[in-house]
């Protein structure tokens, strides 16, 4: 009887603070750096180079621009993004079965 | 968070759960509100109210409602402006569009009030009014239509009725109705959503 071949998590979604910034992502149309800091109980540093991560992958977008004359950083989850968050939910469905 | 880069192919079940956890949590965190729009209603159920009996009981009534229009429409700004300062932003489509049709009426019903009482042209009160009532209702309607919220819905069909009676009712009745209507349309709602926004708050939860 043929084992059933269990699905690939994507290492880069995979990652606890990734997996939360996506997630907060998922729901909102952009949102500040301050903010995902903030929701994650992050530091600067660390989600910094974790969004960088995620914007290499093209899973998120940055846009910079000046608001009264203060920087601001938005990002906002790509297309590409929103498809590789549903296929990881899809996969830990499959991988934790009756579990959820 | 603490975060440590894992290898999928070696995440037990207990890790697996705590993705599904963070994904749970994340999601619901992203939903959350932390804008408070209830003191604006209570701002603007008190202030033509405050306006209305300066006309009537106080010195220089021509000032009353340019002044307590001013008055509402500066702190409205000022407290707006503070709240979002100190909230980093994140942006959803039902909150562009709510602030953008509550933007867009109150600035309408601020001109409106201010044009009609500088003028001295709001002869036809029952015109007047009723108008007034259009433009608080058009907004209420959308937002319950937007929210799906039932209690907005009777808000909406209350101010509906109301641009109704200021046709229909009595001459007589066109102060008590207008007092009444802002009463129930802006104060006690206010009052009841500032309750719901503290609730929601704590609990993690908002309607925009």
């Amino acid at each position: 009887m043929p084992v059933p071949e269990l699905p690939e998590l994507d290492p880069v979604v995979h990652a606890k603070l990734r997996l939360a910034v996506l997630s907060l992502l998922s729901g909102v149309e952009r949102a500040e750096f301050a903010w995902l800091r903030d929701k994650t109980g992050s530091s600067d540093g660390n989600i910094g180079a974790h969004l960088a991560k995620l914007e290499e992958a093209k899973y998120i977008d940055v846009e910079k621009k000046f608001q009264d004359k203060k920087p601001l950083t938005l990002y906002r989850l790509t297309p590409r993004g929103r498809q590789a968050l549903s296929d990881y939910i899809a996969a830990l469905k499959q991988l934790l079965g009756n579990a959820i | 968070m603490p975060d440590a880069e894992m290898n999928p192919t070696t995440s037990n079940r207990a890790e697996l759960l705590e993705r599904l956890t963070v994904l749970e949590q994340m999601v619901n965190e992203g939903r959350r509100s932390t804008e408070k729009w209830g003191w604006i209603f209570i701002l603007w159920g008190i202030a033509p109210l405050t306006a209305l009996y300066w006309q009537i009981h106080w010195p220089h009534p021509d000032w009353s409602w340019p002044v307590m229009m001013t008055l509402a429409a500066a702190i409205t700004a000022t407290v707006s402006s503070r709240q979002h300062g100190h909230d980093p932003k994140r942006d959803t489509a039902v909150h562009r569009a709510l602030s953008s049709v509550w933007a867009v009426s109150g600035s309408s019903i601020f001109l409106y009030i201010l044009v009609a009482v500088l003028s001295h042209h709001y002869n036809d009160l029952r015109a007047f009014l009723a108008t007034l009532f259009i433009l608080l209702a058009i907004p209420n309607t959308v937002s319950a239509a937007v929210l799906r919220w039932r209690t907005q819905y009777l808000v909406s069909g209350m101010w509906w009725c109301a641009v109704v009676l200021a046709f229909f009712a009595p001459m007589s009745w066109e102060v008590p109705i207008y007092v009444t209507a802002l009463l129930l349309g802006n104060v006690a709602f206010g009052i009841y959503l500032s309750i719901i926004e503290r609730r929601s708050s704590e609990k993690g939860y908002a309607r925009a």
